[in-house]
């Protein structure tokens, strides 16, 4: 983006600017440098990359790149009034992510852009970059790579080609007899992008110096391949052997639904091409707070108005609201300091405390409890959330970590005291929302649930606290039993249970209780599986021996495990096969575990899963599920219950 | 296939061993040309079946004997397919709609309904009405019971219906009043005990008065387990000892060691293996409420006398629940960890006791 600001005569014809109505008086000087800066842009910046984007196949022929070359511009001109464009990072210093972070890439980058040079490496490099939206991943890359000297090559998303009436004929090569236009599919193109891109230097004549290492760089991904991973991964493959320059992947975490990252990358994929993962972590607020400091202090100096500089307390508000997207609190930051929301000031004075008591508690308890402090603030303050605040979300994992390690505030004076009869009861206060949690995981209740009971034992000590948190389970399970309540009940078993499973814990019911404590891995629910086993069997049983006009139970119980001893000629393989998956129990079922699948930092939760649940009626097993069981039926439905004892742990619980 | 079980099953009234005055009764019922709808109940491998298919042949000849598997498909008002596989002869239809889940009430219905308005074709069978069987019908959603009621006043002219269950508890009483009940109750041990003699000496086998006793005794008064015993225990060792070990199923051993288990250790810990072990019961197809029966069976045998009642009102509270509920792991463990929890107290108390 250039980083010169445009005058607002160009904007007219594009669309008005959002924040237009807030303008007041323009500094006069500001025009003849815009105007110098257009010229600029219009040569150096809008039509060199618009040549290199036809050499990446952006299938656009030259009418059709003035059109956009106009479309650019106006959009630039438009985007020039956003300060997140405006002040985006040049240099190193100015970035707002983790030192440590850019100092991984930055070596990342190093590292490869040499290796190439020395041309002994096999395989071409492959970096991919996850974090939230907003933690600066690309900027990183586009300043690191501007300061190693690295020409940033990206892809992006081709548009559907319009249909252009005033194009002469013979220019269109590219329409076939039928009059569509040939559109190559966006498969072919990013493997096209792919491939030369990084074989073919930049011509000389548009400021390409053969010397200068190049990066590919695709932060978009063509939607085929979210339908497809197999044909991405195979591009992929191919790109390794062949590719020459490092090739960056940039995608943003999302909360909801599946990840994309696992889904394109998954972690064979990943081992097998060699590909890095780098995850970034949301912003911090120190970090934060220094580079909305330093825009607007420019702003309000050299901005096209003036306005006072809003206070630190203000600035610190807006980083806390904005949950770690550096964007988004720039873009608050812009909103904040135009002169109509000047009283949000009153709002800061109306509830002081909450940035200042995040700053004491970070002064006396140490970084990290300061940073809990903080973060709660932003989980409460709602009034602040309202001016441009992010609507926070957690992933599974903190959400369960947050309530299975249920931190908890030293008391206060002002709490209520319990009266002795109750005094078992007595807790200290909690430092989460249990319900603020719930809604933030974007999980059915009953699979918070199933979460929730697979590890919830690892955190309790006490038998009899047990008792009390699996009777609220149960309670739970009863709570949604009947169908007709069904959907309004959901929301009150997840909270019963998590406020249960919070309460219950006895070891944990003071603020300063350590015991229980260090990180122990949580691991996926494993009724899912069980209960897929469970009907598949039942429905393998009775498709198998569907001659005998015997119950269900008693087939299950007492015909089969008989006619596993008794050596009666069967009639055919199948029936073999699964009487034996189905009546052996490994000998020794103590020195065995069923293996747990761990629960990962950033997993997500498929919504296969959440169909399981609605189906699962206990016995009942709706027919349609039932398998395909022909005589052939071989399938190793027991190959899982082998005494294996991998159990993973998780390395680190950051909370 | 032929195990004992099927193979010595008797075919005709006069030929059953036990409960020869209801076989009697039976006789008379049918020979009066007309029946009304029965009810059949009484515990598992007591002979339910066995006398349905008696009086079945009783009724309409060895034609009752050509069995065909057919495999209907129905669909639901929300246009859901269900397949449903049936056992049939010309003159009788055997269905166990709870193999449709909650759909059960489209099952018997369509069911019902394509039976009764088909005539007999063979004007010159006995009787002109056909046969419905409907097994596990305590299963069945309150909601096919009332379908169900309905249906057997309407087309009471041209099919009865026989339903078989093991407890008329959770049979509505509207079903119950419209049928006539006949209960079969379970075998004696000494008959038992006759019917394996019987058995073997057809097979040509001898089998020793004492381990048939203990076959017998062992099989809970079930007479199809006691059968499978006797011919697990052939495979296991012939000719016969008198102190031979007598195989249960993997699964009830299984089982008894998680009752072990619990009994011997009560910590969070050993819950979380106890939850390992109950899940591998379930994915070898032992239904929830098997299992909660079967732990509290074993874990009442270990335990003091004044402990039994708190537990076994425990277990029926859970079970109750996870009749109800979704997710029987949850009730299960609540189970798991209340015993445990009274057991450790009831030993802690024993402790105390013997330190004064």
């Amino acid at each position: 983006m250039s980083s010169k600001s445009l005058h607002s005569s160009q904007k007219q014809q594009w669309v008005s600017p959002s924040f237009d109505d807030f303008e007041f008086d323009v500094p006069s000087q500001s025009s003849q440098r815009t105007k110098q800066s257009t010229l600029k842009t219009a040569y150096g910046k809008n039509t060199l990359p618009q040549f290199l984007s036809r050499k990446r196949n952006r299938n656009e022929d030259d009418s059709e790149r003035n059109r956009t070359v106009d479309r650019r511009k106006q959009r630039q001109a438009v985007e020039a009034d956003i300060w997140v464009d405006k002040h985006t990072p040049q240099i190193q210093s100015e970035l707002a992510v983790h030192k440590k972070k850019i100092a991984e890439v930055e070596d990342w980058l190093r590292l490869h852009a040499k290796q190439r040079r020395h041309a002994g490496q096999t395989r071409a490099p492959i970096l991919l970059l996850t974090g939230p939206a907003g933690t600066g991943k690309t900027a990183t890359v586009q300043v690191l790579a501007k300061q190693l000297q690295m020409e940033v090559q990206e892809w992006s998303n081709p548009d559907t080609a319009a249909y252009d009436p005033d194009r002469p004929m013979q220019d269109r090569q590219d329409f076939n007899v039928i009059g569509g236009p040939i559109s190559q599919s966006q498969t072919a193109l990013f493997q096209d992008f792919l491939t030369r891109a990084n074989r073919y230097p930049t011509l000389e004549l548009f400021g390409g110096q053969t010397s200068t290492q190049k990066l590919c760089l695709v932060e978009e991904i063509p939607n085929a391949f979210y339908r497809d991973p197999q044909t991405f991964h195979n591009i992929l493959r191919k790109f390794t052997t062949t590719g020459r320059s490092p090739l960056v992947f940039i995608i943003s975490d999302s909360y909801g639904g599946e990840s994309s990252a696992f889904k394109l990358f998954p972690k064979n994929v990943q081992g097998s091409l060699g590909i890095d993962n780098i995850s970034f972590n949301p912003v911090a607020i120190t970090s934060m707070v220094k580079v909305m400091t330093r825009i607007a202090t420019t702003e309000s100096s050299q901005g096209k108005r003036r306005f006072a500089v809003p206070s630190k307390a203000t600035i610190e508000a807006l980083a806390n609201a904005s949950a770690g997207d550096i964007r988004s609190a720039v873009n608050s930051l812009q909103f904040a300091c135009l002169k109509d929301t000047h009283d949000l000031d009153k709002a800061l004075v109306r509830n002081p405390s909450k940035p200042s008591k995040g700053k004491h508690a970070g002064k006396q308890m140490g970084d990290k409890s300061g940073r809990q402090k903080r973060e709660k603030a932003s989980v409460e303050d709602s009034t602040l959330c309202a001016i441009g605040g992010r609507d926070t979300s957690m992933f599974l994992f903190r959400a369960l970590g947050k309530i299975l390690y249920c931190k908890r505030e030293p008391k206060t004076q002002t709490d209520p005291v319990l009266p002795p009869h109750l005094s078992h009861h007595d807790r200290d206060r909690l430092k989460i929302h249990p319900e603020d949690v719930l809604e933030h995981t974007h999980m059915s209740s009953e699979n918070f649930n199933l979460y929730l009971h697979q590890n919830y034992l690892d955190f309790y000590e006490h038998l009899d606290d047990v008792v009390e948190a699996s009777h609220y389970f149960s309670d739970s399970d009863l709570l949604t039993c009947e169908w007709r309540s069904r959907s309004s009940m959901t929301t009150y078993g997840a909270s019963l249970t998590s406020r249960g499973v919070i309460h219950c814990n006895t070891a944990r019911s003071r603020c300063n209780s350590t015991s229980g404590g260090g990180w122990k891995p949580l691991h996926k629910p494993q009724w899912f599986e069980i209960n897929r086993k469970y009907n598949e069997s039942c429905a393998g049983a009775k498709g198998l021996f569907v001659g005998h006009c015997w119950t269900p139970v008693e087939l299950q119980t007492q015909l089969l495990p008989y006619l596993a001893v008794i050596s009666v000629p069967l009639e055919n393989p199948g029936q073999i096969n699964f009487l034996q998956e189905i009546t052996r129990f490994t000998s020794n079922p103590f020195g065995r575990r069923r293996r747990l699948e761990k629960l990962e930092e950033k997993d997500n939760v498929s919504e296969d899963e959440d169909e399981d649940i609605v189906s699962s009626q206990g016995v009942k097993l709706a027919p349609q599920r039932r398998p395909h069981i022909t005589p052939e039926h071989t399938d190793p439905l027991m190959t899982q219950s082998k005494p294996e004892d991998n159990e993973i742990i998780i390395e680190e619980f950051d909370d | 296939m032929s195990l004992w079980v099927d193979k010595y099953r008797p075919s005709s009234l006069s030929k059953l061993d036990f409960h020869k005055d209801q076989a009697a009764n039976l006789r008379k019922l049918v020979q009066g040309g007309d029946f009304p709808h029965l009810l059949i109940y009484g515990p598992s491998g007591a002979g339910k079946k066995t006398r349905i298919m008696c009086t079945l042949r009783e009724l309409y000849g060895s034609g009752v004997e050509k069995l065909r598997i057919e495999h209907q498909s129905f669909t639901t008002p929300s246009k859901k397919k269900i397949e449903i596989s049936t056992i049939a002869s010309n003159y009788h239809i055997e269905v166990n709609p709870s193999d449709a889940g909650f759909y059960d009430r489209v099952v018997i219905q369509e069911l019902l309904k394509t039976v009764a308005q088909t005539q007999q074709l063979d004007s010159s069978a006995q009787k002109d009405f056909k046969v419905v069987l409907l097994t596990e019908v305590d299963r069945l959603t309150k909601d096919a019971q009332h379908a169900l009621r309905r249906t057997m006043e309407k087309y009471s002219a041209t099919c009865r219906l026989i339903l078989c269950t093991n407890s008329t508890s959770k049979v509505i009483p509207a079903i119950r009043s419209r049928c006539l009940g006949i209960r079969v109750a379970a075998p004696s041990i000494d008959e038992i005990c006759q019917i394996l003699q019987t058995v073997c000496k057809k097979e040509g086998l001898s089998l020793p008065a004492q381990l048939g006793k203990r076959i017998a005794e062992k099989s809970d008064r079930n007479l199809r387990r006691a059968l499978l015993m006797c011919e697990a225990c052939k495979v296991q060792q012939y000719p016969f000892s008198e102190t031979q070990e007598i195989p249960v199923p993997d699964w009830e051993v299984f089982l008894r060691e998680t009752a072990n288990a619990i009994v011997n250790e009560q910590t969070p810990q050993r819950l979380m293996e106890v939850r390992g072990q109950l899940y591998e019961l379930l994915t070898h197809c032992i239904p929830p409420d098997v299992i909660m029966k079967g732990l509290l069976k074993e874990l009442i045998s270990n335990c003091d006398g004044q402990l039994k009642s708190e537990i076994t009102q425990v277990a029926s509270f859970y079970e109750h629940r996870l009749q109800l509920g979704s997710k029987p792991i949850y009730h299960l463990e609540a189970f798991v960890v209340k015993f445990m929890s009274i057991y450790k107290r009831f030993l802690e108390e024993g402790f105390d006791d013997m330190a004064f």
